[in-house]
Parts: C-alpha cells; structure tokens; sequence
C-alpha cells in the first residue's frame, strides 16, 4: 500500500547478517569449500554481533537471566528423579505429607512453601519453567517459521501470491488479537500446544511477515541473487540457500518478542481460567486467587511473588534481549557510531 | 486519495466479513452451546428448552443462522442478547461502548506523554541512569502480571492509603439522586473532549498560518485558556459533580495503565530520536551552537515523532483489546467486560457483537493510521 | 492483481471455517432433549458463577419473611432532589455487593429466559405469594393465603374431571397504587403463564400439564383446578410459590403482547416491557437502576406484613401475628423454648446492590465498608475467609450449602454395572481424609444426596460405607468386598505392617467373568476450574490404582465433561456437582432408569425397579409426612445401591459489617444470600 520513496531506508536489518552478505565465490569450486567460507563467514559476523551485543548492559543481563531460567527448568526432571518422592513433589498430584497446614510456608523440606492443595511451589516453579519455555519457543518458531518463508516467499515471486500474502497479513493485524485468544480459549479449552500454534499463526502471517518481508524485498535486489539466479539456482534454492539465511538476523528478533507475548498471553488466560493446562505459572496464580490469598498481602507472598516474578523476570528478559539484538541488528542505534 | 479511500472501504468491509464469519463458526464448532445451560437447569421441561431454543434460533440449520447473524451484522442490528434476552445486541454493546473509549482515550493519552516524554530524555542521555532505570523499570513493568499489578494498584491506593475508589465509575450514594443516567455524562465527557480538542488543533493551525506572530508560548495561553473555560461550562451544567465523580473513579484505572504500557511509547520514541539524531539537520543545528534544548524539542523530537504518532493508534488498539483484561479488575462495564461476560456464559449474538465492535475499531484505527501518514510525512503518497 | 488476490483469499478462508464449522455440530441439533430437569449443575467455583443461569426460585427460600415483598412505587426521579451530597444522616442505606449486573427488571422475563442468581437476588421475593418456605426450618407457611389450603378434592365441571383446592387470602394486603391484592391477580398471573407459554423457570411453577385455570370465588377466595392431580412438587412446592404479579399494571401490557403474532414473537415483547412505577406490595420498591454500576429498591411505607412477628419453637410449633391484623399457628401448639422470634421491618430505607467485576473488588469493597454485605452464590474462599476474620467490625459466618458433587459410574459398561465394584470403590475414598487434611475443612464430607442443612428431607441413617475405618482397613475391606464378587488379581495388594501404606500395589485384577478390568477413565473438571473436585479426582486415582484398578483421571473443562457424559454418554465415570432444590424430587430425574436416554439427566444409566417404584410414589404423593418417609427410604436404598458415590459440598462462608448492620439470625441453610440478604429484617446500629 505505501510506496516507499527511495531516500526512505527500509525499516531495520541492513546491517549485519550472520551469514555475511555478499560472499564472492568461484561457484566452480566444491561445495565443502563454500559451506567452509560460509561458516567462518557466519562465526565473524557472530563474534562481532556478539561484541555489539555485550555492550549493552541490559541484554547481558537478561541473557543471564533466561540462562537461569533455563537451567531452572532442566534441573526439575534431575531433581525428581533423585531426591524428590514423586507423590510428595509432583507439581499437579503431590502432597506433601509431613504437614497439613497448607498452604505452608517456607521450610527446609519446602523452600518456597506449599500451595493451599498441598503442592511444593518450588516444584511447580520449576516444571512451569519448562513449560513456558516450550510455549514461547515453539510459538516463537511457528511464527518465525512461518513469517520468513511468507516473508521471502512474498518477495521473491512478487505478483499475485505477493498481493494474496500480504492482504492475509493486513487481515490478521486488524484482528483484535487478545479478544480472540479469549474467544478462543474459553470456548475451546486450548492446551499449551494449540495455544502455542495460534499465537504462532497469528505472529506468522500478520505483522511479523509484513517486517520480513520488507526486509527480503532489499535483499532480492542484491547482485548475489541475480548471479544465484544466473548460475541456474533454482527458486528454491534461491530463497532458501540466499534469501532466507540473510533474514535470519531479523527473525532472530522478532522471536525474542514473540516468546514474551506467547508467556504473557499464557499468563494472562491462565489466570482467567481459561486454559485447559495442569500447571504454569498462570495456573498458580490463578489457584491463589481461587484462594482468595491474592489480596493477602505479604502473609502468603509465596504463592504469588514466584510465580508473578518469573513471569515478569523471563518476559521482560527476553524484551530485553530483543531490544539490545535491534541494536546489533540495526547499526542506526549504536552509540559509537552515533 | 479518494480512491484509495474508497478501496480502504471496500478492504474494510471485506475483513469484517471476515471477523464475523470466523467469530460466527467459532463459536458454533465448540462443544455445547447456549442451550446447554437450560439443559442443565432446574425445572425446565423439554418444551420449554426447545422453545427457548427456536426463540434465540438455534432450532434453524447451520448455514440458516449463519446467514441471519450476517445479515442482522451489516444491517447494524447484531440481532438479541441470550443472557440479555430479549435486548438487542445494539443495545447492550451501545450501553457500553462510551465507558471503555471515555476511559482508554485518556489512559492511552496519558501514557503516550509520558512515554514520549522519557523517551526523548533517554535519547539525548544515553547510557546515563535514567536509561538504565527508565528501560528497566519500563519493561518490568510492561510485562509485570497485569491483573495482579492492577489488584495491588486497587490495594495500595484504595484500601491501604484509602485515597481512591475501589474499582468501579461511579460512587451509588452520590448517583442515586441523579436525574440523568452515567451514559449521558460519559457522552458529555466525550463531546467536551472532542471540541476541545478541535479548538487546539485550529488554535495550532493558525498559530501555523500566522508565521512568526504565532510563535512561542502564545498558542499553548490560549489552550490553556479554553482548558480553563471546561469547568466553568461543567458548573452550569448542573451535572459537574456527577462528572467529577467519575473523573475520581478513572485516576487509579488510568495511572496504572500508563505505568503498564508507558515502556513501548518510550522506548520507540528513544530508537526513533537516535536515527533522526544522526541527520544532517540536527547536526547542522548543533554546529550552529543552538541550545541542546532546543535542538532536542524543535529539530530531533519533532521529526522523531512520525512512526511514534502511528504507534499511538496502535497502542490505542492494543489498549481496547486489552480492556477485557484490565475492566474486570476494575469493576468497570465497558466492551472487554462485555465480551468476557459473553464468552463465558457463550452468549453467541453478544459475543459476535463484541468482536464485531472490537474488530470495527481496530480497522478504524488502522485506516486513520495510514491518513496520518500521509498528513504527517509528505513523501508518502497514496496511488 | 489486487482484487484477485483478495478474492482468493476471502474463498480459501470461507471454506476453512466451513468445514471448521460444520463438523460437530450439525448432528447435535438434530437431538431432542426429552427429559425433565430438576436441578442446575453447580458451575463450580471459578467457573461460571458470574453467569450461573437460573435458579430455582421453587427451592430458593426467599426472602423468608411472611409476604413476600414486591417493589413499592417508583419514586419519579424528579421528586428526588438531586443533592451533591449524598444521604442525609438519618437515612438507613442497606449497601450490598453484587458480582454482575441485572439483566431485566421485568418479573416476567426474570422467571423466564433472564433467570440469573443476580436477577434472583435483586428482584427474588419481590411479589406476593401464597405460600412460603419459614426461615432456618423451611416449613411450608402461609404467607398472601390466610391458611392452608383445602384438601385436594376430585370434581367434574361440564363433563371434565378435574382436581381442586380453595385458598382463602388475607384481607388489607395492598398494592402500592392503591388497589388490593386479590385472587383475581393470581388467576392473571397463572392464566398469562399458561396462555403465552412461557419459557424458563415458568413452566415448574406453572405446569401446563397439571394447571388448568384458576377462579376469584370471591377477592379473598381462590380455587384452582388441576388437570390431573398434582403431586408435592407440583403443588405445594410448585405452583404455591408462584408470585403473584398486579393485574392493573399488567393487563394492558399483555393484552399488547398478544398481538405480536406468533407465541415466542407474544413472549418476547412481555419480556421486553421495561416497568415504570410497577405497583408493589413488599417490603421495597425498585426505584433506580444505573445499568452497569448499582442498583436501587426504597422502602414501601405502606408494606403490610411490616411489624409482623414470627415465632418458632422447639418442640417444631410456628406462629406468626401481626397486631390488629391476624394470628396464625401451626406445627404443633406455640410454647416451649423459642429457637427464632423476629418482626419484619423494613427498617432499611434503601437497598443498594453495588456491582463489582471481581471477588476481590468486592471484599476489598468490604473491608473498606463500601458495601455492608456481599452476596455471592459461592462464599468467600478460604484465604479471604481467613483474612476477613481477623477484620475489626467484620462477623464471618458459616453455613452448609445446597449442593452436592459426586462421582458417578456408568451403568453401560463393565464393571461400573457391578455393585460391589462400586461399594469398593466408596470403601476405598477416604472422604474425610480429604476434606478435613488435604482440603483443610473448605468440603464436608457428605454420604446422602440431600445435604445435612435440608432439616426437613435429610436423612442421617443411610448407610456411611467406609466411614471412620483407617487406609489399611479400606484396602482391606475393599479387597475382600471385590473377592467375595469374583473379582481375581495377579498380584494381590500388599498392606505394610502398620497397615498405614501400600506396599505391593495390585496388578492385572479380573472381573468374575475373567477378563481382565479395562483401563477407565474418570472425567473432572481441572483445577483451573474447580481444584476441590480435581483434587478429589487425583486421589481418587491414586487410591484405586493401589488395589490394582486400572483408572486415570482425566482433567478436563466443564463443557466437555458436560458433552460426553450427558450429550453422548461414551465414559467410565465422572465428577460433577449439583445445585439442588429444597424439595427432593430430584432424586427421581437423577435416577429414574427413564431418564437414562441420551441428553437425559440419569446419564450413567441406572436401572433398578425397585428404585423407579419409589420415585415413582413420591412424585405422585400428595402428602408432605408420607414424602418424607418415602425420600428417606430413597437415600438409604441410594446410598447402598451407589449409582453415585456422593463426594462433598462446600461450606458457604459469608462476611458482612457488623459494626453497622445486624440479622435476627445468621444460620441458614444456603446462607443468607440464599435468602438474599435478609433485606426486610436487617438492622442498623
């Protein structure tokens, strides 16, 4: 719809691509030698990436933080299957025994305490790391997934399946989005799995797709893709050998956002009730409030306070490490060469 | 521009068609419909059950009731509530309507000042501690659990220090002598605000037109003036206390909004300063030793603002669509309320209704952004 | 290009939501639903309370004091002055807190299609009735009716036979418009539910199978006929209760009405009457209604059972008078000690139900003294239970409710069929274990299908299996109750010494025939939505799985629990709860082996002749003393016989300021929202 005059430049993402631009390459010789070229290409782009990247405090920071988070979640599956009994430390079933006065604060047994059914929030902290893990990335791949290819698929061919791709996308974005996700779950009972594929669908074809596709749009005009063009490449290979690659950058981004929407939404219905999920941190808030210990003030802050602080910590963490990533991946914001 | 306007129309109609097709055979692919809640219900003998369902028109074929919800959706009649029965869906979303837009225009307003306001502070400092805390605290914030920040927001300000309501728009013991109904103050509310703000954008305009004279801080006295006027006019009124009563009622709503979405504003305007920062102009202004002030508010601020501009309709869209979260905390009846309501109790035509006026909105909003585009940036031009 | 592309695209996705949409429920249409429903089912905390369709108003108590009250005038609003400040000092505001809004003010359309437990609680008990249910004890009293009715007797009018009863009424009861409240506004009342066909609650008060018309013999005389002779639940706990609507408001109204053309086009223009100055004659008058925010009923200076006492005694005996007016006693003659004695006020001036979106808004509302009262269908939980208590110039008060949840077996299918499958199944839950430890007191145990509260219908001597015995005796008990049925393992359940856990759980257990029992599974509702009965399935789980039977609990949402035990009957068992009425013939809709085809309310199939015989006598029993006897037999057959193993109930926990308002009394089956807040007996400090 807006032309773009050519003084404008294109959104974000010109400068850095992991897999190098324009790597100039005798296409006669063998393709190990060419993967070779590509991967030190791809390792220097990286380590200076990395170097934009460390700069900035903040992104540093929040990469700490979902390093921890993860490794969070992968202790739970060790620590059940050595020094918690299943029956006391499952994070839906468990009860814990010793005591009755649930939900039980802190102890040596509990750090954080027991819901009011008797379960170990830590547990349940732990196992819904996992799971919010596995939404926001899944949901984060389906979108990217699904955004790149439209997006350089729209760009390459152009023509009909440009217009049919793009009006799709203008569709979605009208969609009033958290509406429907309500919709949605209340009347379907979604688990996280379908969940995470609807907020993957609606990121892939809608906004997301429209970024990248701008984006593929600026590298389609490169001389590499004519020469891939010219040496016989095929469409396919064109798009997913040249284009795709040099959008990966970009993607990479736009899925940091994507994992912070997927948690929150997830949160969010969670909380409503409207989820058909054993257990996330949505679920332990949402069982505090049917409680009634959500207006209890710091008497029962361990059943609020983990769980709405890891929401919180692992959203905006990787909000974080998406915005210093658009530094990287934007050259305009860096403060050197401002 | 006309034709483009015209095929924007035609696109308009077609996505809404859309929204209510999907909606529609949403709704009817999950298990159970509004029926169902009679089955279940004390007393009601078969008859009566299949009356109440031939009476809502869930007897009819699928494809018939399709065709009746589209018809009844652009003849503006969304056809009759279930869980209302037998008000119209018209009705029952109307009723509505001016609570949410009264209350998420200001919020949304709000916070867009002051994101953009920090904003271009963090831009011009960068590196500082006020970047460091406002993009920390912003995102925090931004992602913190909205309906528990909301409640505690309700329990530190209106329980603990006991300055504000408890949720809701209006207090009953000053309402129930009044002689109007809330919907015409919120009408009231929402004329004044539109003339008002007529008479600041013509007050720019001719501040524009008059060259020099119009300059400095002239313009913004005679705003400020015309804000001066609003109460005098409210007094009158009769029904300025019933206002202002509401007006209480939207502080807390509106203050934690902003804290929520303040970040996006600030941190765009901050990316958008940085690349205008680097332009020839403001570079040029610097050399010519212009004070800082200056150069950060007339030279970088002012062009920074056009992708900030298009993301406040945005923020407005994401504000109303979010409002099915933060009006149940609130107490507070609007659109969000409503479809959350009808979702929940599957009231199909209320429902449909709803998404409807939420999907209608956001077409707006986006229609209105693409027009700003071209006011705003005059290199962009629509075929 | 353009065009085309939009085209494509509007075609591609038309087909998918086609056949996205088509799919199921094109065959559920097609299904009748035959059978008739007693109870609601309990939505369950969570879920949807906010919009729990209907109530009975039958088995809701109302407001119990004698003569219902109805709205006094409107006041127009401009008589009010409107003052920028709010209520002088002297005047008594009774402020409530409600979780959603009204959806009608019209009574008409409140007992039809509108019929939520908001509507109840605002508009409920507006209107005189006949009869009524007393308050704590729920006896069946007079309240418009000067007496009890006569006996029904057989009589043949122009060659139809029909059954009748004469109520005399009591004289000087008035409308606020000046007019007396008359059998003539019964008989329009009844004529125009009957005539117009009208839908929801109206057909169990009216029934069109048993109602036939209704005659004034004099103002203060009424008589009705009955079509065929009307059983307890028909009658007297049915069209008894029906409140009366005044016939010179209303009359006009639906006389236009009636030329709407079809009948739904008829009822839909009654129910879309929005009242003005509908005349009352109780305690309170609507007067205000901000849609979305609060809404108002003002006392009704002219209320004819103001000043009234009721009086109830140990020894069962009720009396109630009002000075100058009329004495009235029954149950026994008056003396003894006095377990209740209260006199109607109102001594509110106003009632205000304020409209919070949340819970916690409303006790936070609460806590600050918004509001004096919350009423609320499900109670406070027992975080905010814990908080409230400690709260100075709060009184937290405890009642049992009028629900039930259960677990229920399928009859279709091996071994659920089995009866001594299903008493080893209840050996082994150990309902005491998890109500008191695991869920701390927020569930009663419960063994009976009518809750302890029924005073009246619930009986305490039906067989308790499993009670008091420890884990290891249930095993035991459990093992030995499947052995003497056949039942074989290829591993037994092994006990520890000390009897307090399982050792060796049981593996490959077989049915008296051989085959091995299949894997079952038990539907609940997940514990987003109700973590009591998803805790009790994931027990439940565990304990059977320790004797070797093969069960899994299967987490789910309601309306698919809903879908596949009632609408396609394809389970093994499932846990569900019921709200149910005070008059238990619900017993028969449950159980009755008629109502087991699909859709119907005995979805697990039960099918036992012995059990249709007795549900079949009480429904046509016309006799309360003789109802009695045959509902107890009822629950001691069902309780042996466990078609359900009956779970639990929540207790009601309400709150409300006791440093400003007090109650005559505050136990109440249901607790005091089940009689709306006591609006007519509540007093100010």
């Amino acid at each position: 719809m807006i032309e773009r005059p050519p003084n404008q430049p294109p959104p974000a993402g010109e400068g850095v691509s992991l897999f190098g631009d324009a790597p100039e390459i005798d296409l006669s010789r063998g393709r190990v030698d060419l993967t070779l070229v590509r991967l030190r290409m791809a390792w220097r782009t990286l380590r200076d990436g990395w170097a934009v990247f460390v700069e900035s405090r903040i992104g540093v920071l929040s990469l700490a933080i979902i390093a921890v988070f993860a490794l969070m979640a992968f202790s739970h599956p060790i620590l059940m299957a050595t020094v918690w009994e299943p029956d006391v430390y499952d994070p839906v079933t468990g009860y814990a025994f010793d005591r009755f006065d649930h939900p039980a604060p802190p102890n040596w047994r509990h750090p954080l305490g027991t819901d009011s059914l008797g379960r170990d929030i830590l547990s349940q902290l732990l196992f819904s790391a996992k799971s919010e893990f596995i939404l926001g990335i899944t949901a984060a791949l389906v979108t990217v997934g699904i955004a790149t290819t439209v997006g350089a698929v729209a760009a390459y061919y152009g023509g009909l399946v440009d217009s049919l791709l793009m009006r799709l996308a203008d569709l979605i974005i009208a969609l009033p989005g958290i509406s429907l996700l309500i919709v949605l779950s209340a009347l379907f009972n979604l688990n996280l799995f379908y969940l995470a594929l609807i907020i993957g669908v609606l990121g892939g074809f809608g906004g997301t797709a429209i970024i990248l596709k701008s984006q593929a749009l600026s590298i389609r005009v490169k001389p590499y893709i004519e020469a891939a063009r010219a040496a016989g490449g095929s469409h396919f290979h064109v798009i997913f050998v040249h284009i795709i690659p040099n959008l990966l950058p970009l993607s990479l981004l736009y899925m940091m956002f994507t994992v912070t929407g997927a948690i929150f939404a997830e949160a969010v219905l969670s909380f409503l009730g409207l989820l058909d999920i054993r257990m996330s941190w949505g679920i332990m808030i949402h069982t505090a409030n049917v409680g009634g210990y959500l207006l209890s003030g710091a008497n029962y802050w361990w059943l609020v306070i983990p769980a709405g602080a890891s929401i919180t910590l692992l959203c905006s963490a990787f909000y974080l490490v998406g915005r210093a990533l658009d530094e990287v991946v934007n050259p305009r914001l860096r403060r050197h060469d401002g | 521009m006309t034709s483009y306007l015209a095929r924007r129309a035609g696109q308009m109609v077609l996505t809404l068609f859309l929204i209510v097709t999907l909606t529609f055979f949403l709704v009817q692919a999950q298990p159970g419909d509004y029926a169902t809640f009679y089955s279940l219900n004390p007393d009601i003998p078969a008859e009566a059950r299949e009356q109440i369902k031939a009476s809502f028109g869930l007897d009819k074929p699928l494809w018939q009731q399709y065709l009746v919800h589209m018809k009844n959706t652009f003849t503006g009649n969304f056809g009759v509530s279930f869980g209302h029965y037998p008000r119209p869906v018209m009705e029952v979303l109307a009723e509505r309507l001016p609570r949410t837009v009264v209350l998420f225009l200001s919020a949304t307003a709000v916070s867009f000042y002051v994101g953009f306001f920090l904003g271009k502070a963090i831009a011009w400092r960068r590196g500082g501690v006020l970047e460091y805390a406002a993009t920390i605290s912003g995102a925090t914030l931004f992602t913190a659990f909205t309906p528990a920040f909301a409640l505690m927001m309700i329990w530190i300000f209106a329980f603990k220090l006991g300055w504000l309501p408890v949720g809701k728009f209006l207090d009953p013991l000053i309402w129930r002598g009044a002689e109007v109904s809330a919907n015409h103050v919120f009408s009231y509310m929402l004329a004044t605000a539109a003339v008002f703000i007529a008479f600041a954008f013509l007050t720019l305009l001719a501040a524009r037109k008059l060259g020099r004279l119009g300059t400095g801080r002239m313009p913004f006295l005679v705003i400020a003036g015309g804000a001066a006027v609003i109460p005098i006019v409210w007094a009158f009124t009769g029904v300025g206390y019933l206002a202002l009563d509401i007006l209480r009622h939207m502080i807390l709503p509106i203050a934690t909004l902003t804290l929520i979405s303040f970040a996006g504003t600030m941190l765009l305007t901050r990316n958008s300063m940085l690349e205008t920062m680097r332009e020839d102009y403001v570079m040029a202004a610097r050399a010519k030793g212009l004070p800082e002030k200056v150069v950060r508010d007339r030279h970088a601020a002012r062009n920074a603002l056009l992708p900030v501009i298009t993301s406040l309709v945005y923020s407005l869209i994401f504000a109303i669509d979010g409002s099915v979260i933060i009006e149940g905390v609130f107490s507070w009846p609007g659109t969000g309320m409503t479809l959350l309501e009808a979702v929940r109790s599957e009231d199909l035509p209320l429902v449909m209704g709803s998404m409807v006026f939420i999907g209608l909105f956001s077409l707006l909003a986006h229609v209105i952004v693409d027009v700003l585009y071209v006011y705003l940036d005059p290199r962009i031009r629509y075929q | 290009m353009r065009p085309a592309g939009w085209l494509a695209v509007c075609i591609l996705t038309l087909c998918l939501f086609a056949l996205l949409g088509c799919t199921p429920e094109v065959v559920r249409e097609e299904v009748v639903r035959e059978v008739e429903v007693v109870v609601t089912a309990t939505p369950g905390p969570g879920g949807s309370a906010q919009t729990g369709q209907t109530s009975a108003p039958v088995g809701q108590a109302p407001d119990p004091t004698p003569g219902q009250q109805a709205a006094s005038t409107t006041q127009p609003a401009a008589a009010t002055p409107a003052p920028p400040t709010t209520t002088d000092a002297t005047e008594n505001v009774y402020q409530l807190g409600i979780s959603a809004d009204l959806t009608t003010t019209n009574y008409w359309a409140y007992l039809g299609p509108d019929g939520t437990i908001w509507n109840l609680y605002v508009l409920g008990g507006g209107k005189p009735v006949l009869y009524t249910y007393s308050a704590q004890r729920f006896d069946w009293v007079p309240s418009l009716a000067a007496d009890f009715p006569t006996a029904l007797a057989e009589e043949t009018v122009g060659g139809q036979t029909f059954w009748t009863t004469e109520v005399p009424l009591k004289q000087g009861v008035k409308w606020s418009d000046g007019n007396d409240v008359t059998a003539e506004d019964f008989a329009f009342t009844a004529h125009t539910a009957a005539e117009l066909e009208l839908s929801g609650n109206w057909p169990s008060i009216v029934d069109p199978e048993f109602f036939d018309h209704a005659e004034a013999l004099d103002p203060y005389r009424l008589k009705i006929f009955f079509k065929q002779k009307p059983g307890l639940a028909r009658w007297q706990f049915g069209q008894a209760f029906m409140p009366i609507l005044s016939k010179a408001y209303w009359e006009p109204v639906v006389a236009e009405a009636k030329q709407a053309g079809e009948i739904i086009e008829q009822q839909k223009a009654l129910y879309a009457h929005v009242p003005e100055n509908e005349p009352t004659a109780g305690g309170f008058g609507f007067s205000k209604w901000e849609r979305g925010a609060f809404a108002e009923k003002e006392r009704n200076p002219d209320y004819y059972f103001a000043d009234s006492t009721v009086t109830q005694y140990a020894s069962g005996a009720y009396a109630e008078s009002k000075p100058g007016a009329y004495e009235f006693a029954a149950y026994g003659a008056p003396g003894g000690d006095k377990t209740l004695e209260y006199t109607t006020g109102p001594y509110a001036d106003s009632a205000i139900y304020s409209i919070y979106g949340s819970q916690d808004a409303t006790v936070l509302a609460l806590k600050k003294g918004d509001i004096d009262f919350m009423l609320n269908p499900l109670g406070l939980s027992r975080g905010l239970q814990e908080q409230l208590e400690g709260e100075d110039g709060l009184t937290v008060i405890e009642n049992p409710s009028t629900g039930v949840r259960y677990l229920g077996f399928n009859f279709r299918r091996e071994p659920m069929d089995n009866k001594a499958f299903r008493q080893a199944v209840a050996t082994l839950i150990d309902k005491e274990f998890l109500t008191s430890t695991v869920l701390q007191g927020v569930a009663i145990p419960m063994y009976t299908m009518v809750p302890e509260g029924n005073v009246a219908w619930y009986n305490a001597d039906v067989p308790l299996i499993g009670q008091g015995l420890s884990r290891g005796e249930r095993i035991a008990q459990a093992v030995q109750m499947l052995k003497d049925a056949g039942f074989t393992w290829e591993t037994e359940p092994r006990i520890s010494e000390d009897g307090r856990f399982v050792e060796q759980p049981g593996e490959g257990l077989k049915m008296p025939n051989g085959e091995p029992v299949p894997e079952m599974d038990i539907l609940a509702p997940s514990p987003g939505y109700d973590p009591l009965r998803s805790t009790f399935a994931i027990w439940i789980e565990r304990w059977l799985n320790e004797v070797g039977i093969p069960v899994r609990a299967d987490l789910t949402g309601f309306n698919l629990i809903v879908e596949k035990v009632f609408d396609q009957q394809d389970f093994d068992m499932w846990i569900l709860g019921w709200r149910l009425t005070l008059y238990p013939d619900y017993l028969e809709a449950f159980f009755h082996s008629r109502h087991a085809g699909l859709e119907g309310h005995n979805a697990g199939g039960y099918n036992n002749p012995e059990f249709d015989r007795l549900a079949d006598q009480l429904l046509a029993e016309t006799d309360v003393e003789t109802a009695r006897q045959q509902v107890f037999e009822m629950q001691a057959f069902l309780a042996d016989d466990l078609p359900y193993v009956v779970l639990f109930d929540t207790p009601l926990v309400e709150a409300y300021r006791s440093d400003r308002i007090t109650y005559p009394y505050t136990d109440s089956l249901g607790g005091l929202q089940n009689a709306s807040g006591l609006t007519t007996l509540v007093q100010f400090k």
